[in-house]
């Protein structure tokens, strides 16, 4: 069996299997600083003449917990995941884990929407396909009250399949780790932690004299002053039926709004929520690029990339790839936090989770990978090589190593809003049982989300007006419930 | 495509033929397919009619009779999909059948080098839906898409076309227009070939213009022919997956949500296979009706 | 001056018709991320790198060949099963004709959804989701009926006379359709074995329902090539062209015959 040491990935790298990032991020993971592994890479790349040797990094252990990692050696876990920079650092990072565990992955890369139908498929008829799946945080309940995945805690308290202080839970975000919980149980652990934040375009802003906006009323402002189409728009969000909602949950909470009253009735049609979804469409359909209800995760963050929009609210994420090499935006880029509604600061928070599926029988594999997958060396790796902004870990974020990239791009107040952000409890009314976090969290949450995001998106496309929109969801969402049953007790 | 006889695709009228063997000896042959058909065909409806009598309750089914088709009914999203299908089917179908005509009159003129237009013609319908439907996705981009650049040097202002209430149906159209008119017009391109002669050249004796001879006597004899594309067209318009699914998904809100993509999205995303399976049977069920209606009225 | 309209409009056509092709073709030729800049660059350096990466670095090529592995299986028993049972059609009068052919009809008429949810939930009790068997089983399902009708077209075709003379010789029923027709129809099964390859080929939704890893098809694979943060164009259109090309020479191939296909030979050539 090949053995994970620098000396093998240094064979690999000389025999062309890996590229620089690759190299980069196994070799931290064996310890390694991202200096010495690239003066490593450069002197085996034959960019430079040969002055670096690998002992320098290798002196430090690789650092693998202490447990039993080949107990499931042999088995092949299949695992989809989203298309996303995470699902490609860690993919890159895969070989680690199968030197160091015997145990095969296979990852399923898969859009956005197709990821939730496809686990939804197998999860509901029970046929086991998958070992391991990673899902947005709102399908948690659904998939926890049906009995699909497994409550984490037993896993993480066994000491046989856990090092509990070398794996260090609490260091992943509680607000993250909150998300994943469902009547007591923890049933995934988050593989990246998100909120948003405003990005902007410092140069255009310097140019055209504006200051950061701290109302969303400043950022509409601002958005209509720079709107030059079809060179450049004011701003883009998304806008298509499957991905609207987190945004425009910034604008609701903002405006005071509420998805839910404590008695489960919908509220989004109420004068705040028509408040709201009226300015979120306004300013998308004066200083926004034309079809934006169709427009989601790539198609706005290819329009920020490539220098088209003056500024945008984004996800957390999204901000390294502004930073890539052959993005336009690069070194352009200014961050602040979400700018306030009339009523309040619309935080939002959001995490990817890790759960293991209640029909495998490879239950234990797959708890192996997920504690790997979210180590904190992995997390420090991943972050190092790849686009990824988004470590579910506070320890990511502090690592002086990590920070100094980061600040060496200009992303340091980036990364200090996006771990205050990630830090903190941040839905502020949690007074209504219902609605307890940034989106609620209830089983038939997806489906009920869907109808709101078509009423978002038909009023972005101009079909209907904010109010009837809303209204036409909230009796979507109601019949929903309603047929879910959540009424008859009340009653 | 030389010599063209047209037949209807129903077989009990085949006409007489000699019997040539009577008894099992049909039976024999017929079991192998018979069985795989029944299979893979027969027993998948019957299952799905059964399903969609259940709904799926923590991890059972349990039988509830005719609810689903009841909350259809009742289900404004059924309604709404429904009339988009009706837009989207008539639409293109009518968009289709004039293109082709046209393109049919085009390449039934004996020009030199039709050959290498009517090889052409053949490209969009074999091309894979769903890389047609990511191809157009990338021209159609409102900020990127080639077509918006193109339109912006005569001045046009850029349009979002799958993200647009008025557009986004009718760019579909215009998509499902690229990928099925040269179908049409082979179809109706072999009518034109196959037309007696007499009757044009009869007319144009009797000093008719060529559009009196092409009003009056070539589309009614062409009738049966357009009718055959018709019904065809009308069966795989409301079909349709791959071109919407890899585009809008039904949106921008449910503006381009067919049925088709409704019941996809209840079973596989929303999880209700039964009430998926519920809304599929009854529009193969109306689907079926109006195509047998429509080929039996065509072969009169 | 007639003629001239007529080739102007002609050529409108061709352009419109070609230029998705070519714009696949093109942004799979540019290196990552320079296809969709504004304006086009009309000269550019063709690269192969993006196949390069798809075919060294990625799982792509054996997609491939699960499309073409259970596009050619559901292709061939589709042929060899359809061969007698539109025989029987063609030469015979019998109970249940109609029925049968009301089935087959209804076959073509059916929303995939009907069917796919029944796939699911069977394919899953008997261990066939993402395997190529089970694949293949659901590609029957459009395969066999399609087969039966344009074989009973060529079938039709035929003249009786021959089979007579074979049976008068002494010859079976069933050894003149081995002997006589078999070798006589084998055009026609060319012709319908590739446009049931064809279409199967091109095939999305039961692929991306039905299987995962180990079936999963090319077609699949492209649609994954939408990603959260970015849009591979160029690696995505070099896939596509992948899927495309051996589509497209099957087409031509048959080109003649592929209207006939698509209406179930309600319309033969």
């Amino acid at each position: 069996m090949r053995r994970n040491t620098i000396g093998a990935l240094v064979d690999e790298l000389d025999r062309g299997r890996l590229s620089r990032r690759q190299f980069l991020a196994r070799a931290s993971l064996l310890g390694v600083s991202l200096g010495a592994a690239s003066a490593l890479y450069a002197a085996r790349a034959g960019e430079v003449a040969a002055q670096a040797t690998p002992a320098g990094g290798a002196a430090a252990a690789p650092a693998t917990g202490n447990i039993d990692w080949q107990q499931a050696s042999g088995q092949t876990l299949r695992v989809p995941m989203q298309t996303h920079p995470t699902t490609t650092a860690i993919m890159e990072v895969l070989p680690e884990f199968e030197a160091l565990t015997g145990i095969k992955v296979q990852i399923e890369e898969l859009d956005w929407s197709v990821l939730h139908e496809k686990i939804l498929t197998d999860f509901q008829s029970g046929s086991g396909t998958y070992d391991a799946v990673m899902h947005g945080c709102y399908t948690t309940p659904l998939y926890a009250t049906n009995g699909w995945v497994e409550d984490l805690t037993t896993y993480l308290d066994d000491p046989a399949l856990t090092d509990t202080s070398w794996f260090d839970v609490d260091d992943l975000f509680a607000p993250s780790r909150e998300l994943l919980t469902w009547e007591e149980g923890q049933f995934g652990l988050p593989v990246y932690s998100q909120s948003d934040l405003l990005y902007y375009r410092t140069d255009l802003y310097e140019s055209a004299g504006l200051a950061v906006p701290e109302t969303l009323e400043e950022y509409a402002a601002n958005a209509q002053t720079l709107n030059n189409p079809p060179s450049l728009y004011g701003t883009a969000m998304w806008g298509s039926k499957d991905q609207s909602p987190p945004i425009f949950f910034i604008y609701l909470h903002a405006f005071g709004g509420e998805y839910l009253d404590a008695d489960w009735n919908p509220t989004i049609n109420n004068e705040a929520g028509v408040a709201a979804l009226t300015a979120y469409a306004d300013i998308l359909k004066t200083a926004g690029p034309p079809g934006i209800a169709s427009w989601g995760f790539p198609e706005t963050n290819n329009a920020f990339t490539a220098a088209l929009l003056g500024h945008t609210l984004q996800a957390t994420v999204f901000a390294p790839g502004y930073q890539a090499e052959t993005a336009p935006v690069r070194g352009k880029v200014g961050y602040a936090v979400t700018p306030k509604g009339p009523v309040q600061r619309g935080y939002s928070t959001f995490a990817m989770s890790l759960a293991i599926s209640s029909r495998t029988e490879r239950k234990t594999a797959a708890w192996l990978f997920i504690q790997w997958a979210l180590s904190k060396g992995v997390c420090k790796a991943t972050t190092l090589s790849g686009d990824r902004g988004d470590s579910p870990r506070a320890s990511t974020w502090t690592d002086p190593e990590v920070r100094g990239v980061w600040d060496a791009l200009g992303m340091g107040e980036w990364a200090d809003i996006t771990l205050e952000g990630m830090s903190k409890a941040v839905y502020p009314n949690a007074s209504n049982p219902v609605c307890t976090s940034f989106e609620p969290r209830f089983p038939e949450y997806l489906q009920t989300r869907d109808h709101l995001g078509a009423a978002i998106s038909s009023v972005l496309a101009g079909s209907d007006e904010p109010k009837a929109a809303l209204d036409k969801a909230a009796q979507q969402i109601r019949a929903v419930l309603e047929h879910a049953g959540y009424y008859n007790a009340s009653s | 495509m030389q010599a063209t006889t047209t037949r209807r695709p129903d077989l009990t009228v085949a006409g007489a033929r000699p019997r040539l063997g009577r008894g099992a000896d049909p039976y024999l042959l017929l079991v192998p397919a018979l069985a795989v058909l029944f299979l893979v065909s027969v027993y998948p409806t019957i299952y799905a009619f059964y399903l969609s009598l259940t709904t799926h309750v923590g991890g059972v089914n349990e039988f509830v009779g005719l609810e689903n088709y009841a909350q259809m009914v009742r289900d404004p999203l059924f309604w709404d999909s429904l009339r988009v299908t009706a837009t989207f089917v008539i639409g293109v179908i009518a968009i289709e059948l004039a293109l082709g005509l046209g393109l049919a009159l085009l390449l039934n003129q004996g020009l030199p080098g039709e050959w290498f237009f009517r090889t052409l013609l053949v490209l969009p319908m074999a091309a894979t839906p769903i890389v047609v439907a990511l191809a157009w996705r990338i021209m159609l981009n409102s900020t990127f898409g080639i077509v918006n650049y193109v339109l912006g040097l005569f001045g046009i202002p850029p349009q979002g076309w799958l993200g647009s209430a008025q557009l986004a149906l009718p760019t579909l159209m215009l998509i499902d227009a690229w990928q099925w008119t040269p179908f049409v017009a082979l179809i109706l391109l072999a009518g034109l070939q196959s037309l007696p002669r007499g009757p044009l050249e009869a007319a144009r004796l009797d000093g008719a213009t060529e559009f009196q001879v092409f009003r009056h006597i070539t589309v009614p004899l062409l009738g049966r022919v357009i009718a055959i594309a018709a019904v065809f067209r009308f069966v795989d318009a409301v079909k349709t997956f791959d071109i919407i699914y890899g585009t809008t998904g039904g949106g921008p809100g449910t503006t381009t949500q067919t049925t088709n993509i409704f019941s996809f999205l209840t079973g596989f995303r929303w999880g209700q296979l039964g009430y998926a399976a519920a809304i599929a049977i009854t529009l193969t069920f109306v689907v079926s009706l109006i195509a047998a209606r429509l080929l039996s009225s065509s072969s009169d | 001056m007639r003629r001239g309209v007529s080739y102007a409009l002609l050529l409108v056509v061709s352009a419109w018709i070609l230029f998705p092709i070519y714009w696949i073709v093109r942004a799979s030729l540019m290196p990552l991320g320079t296809s969709f800049h504004l304006p086009p660059q009309l000269l550019f350096l063709p690269t192969l790198a993006n196949y390069r990466e798809i075919l060294t670095n990625t799982d792509f090529p054996s997609y491939l060949l699960n499309s073409f592995v259970v596009g050619v299986t559901a292709t061939a028993l589709a042929v060899i099963l359809a061969v007698p049972a539109a025989y029987a059609l063609v030469r015979y009068r019998f109970t249940g004709r109609r029925t049968l052919s009301l089935v087959l009809l209804t076959s073509r008429m059916a929303l995939p959804v009907t069917s796919l949810v029944a796939f699911f939930v069977q394919f899953n009790r008997f261990g066939l989701l993402d395997t190529r068997v089970g694949l293949t089983i659901a590609y029957l399902s459009f395969n066999l009926p399609l087969a039966i009708w344009l074989l009973i077209g060529f079938i039709e075709q035929l003249s009786v006379e021959i089979e007579y003379a074979a049976m008068i010789d002494g010859c079976s029923r069933f050894e003149a359709i081995r002997r006589i027709t078999v070798p006589l129809i084998a055009p026609g099964m060319a012709v319908t074995a590739t446009i049931c390859l064809l279409f199967s080929l091109n095939e999305f939704l039961f692929a991306a329902v039905l299987t995962s890893f180990n079936a999963k098809t090319a077609t699949v694979a492209v649609y994954g090539y939408l990603g959260q943060d970015r849009l591979d164009w160029e690696l995505m259109t070099a896939t596509s062209v992948l899927v495309m090309l051996p589509v497209l020479l099957l087409a031509f191939a048959v080109r003649r015959y592929l209207v006939s296909g698509l209406t179930l030979g309600a319309l033969s050539e």
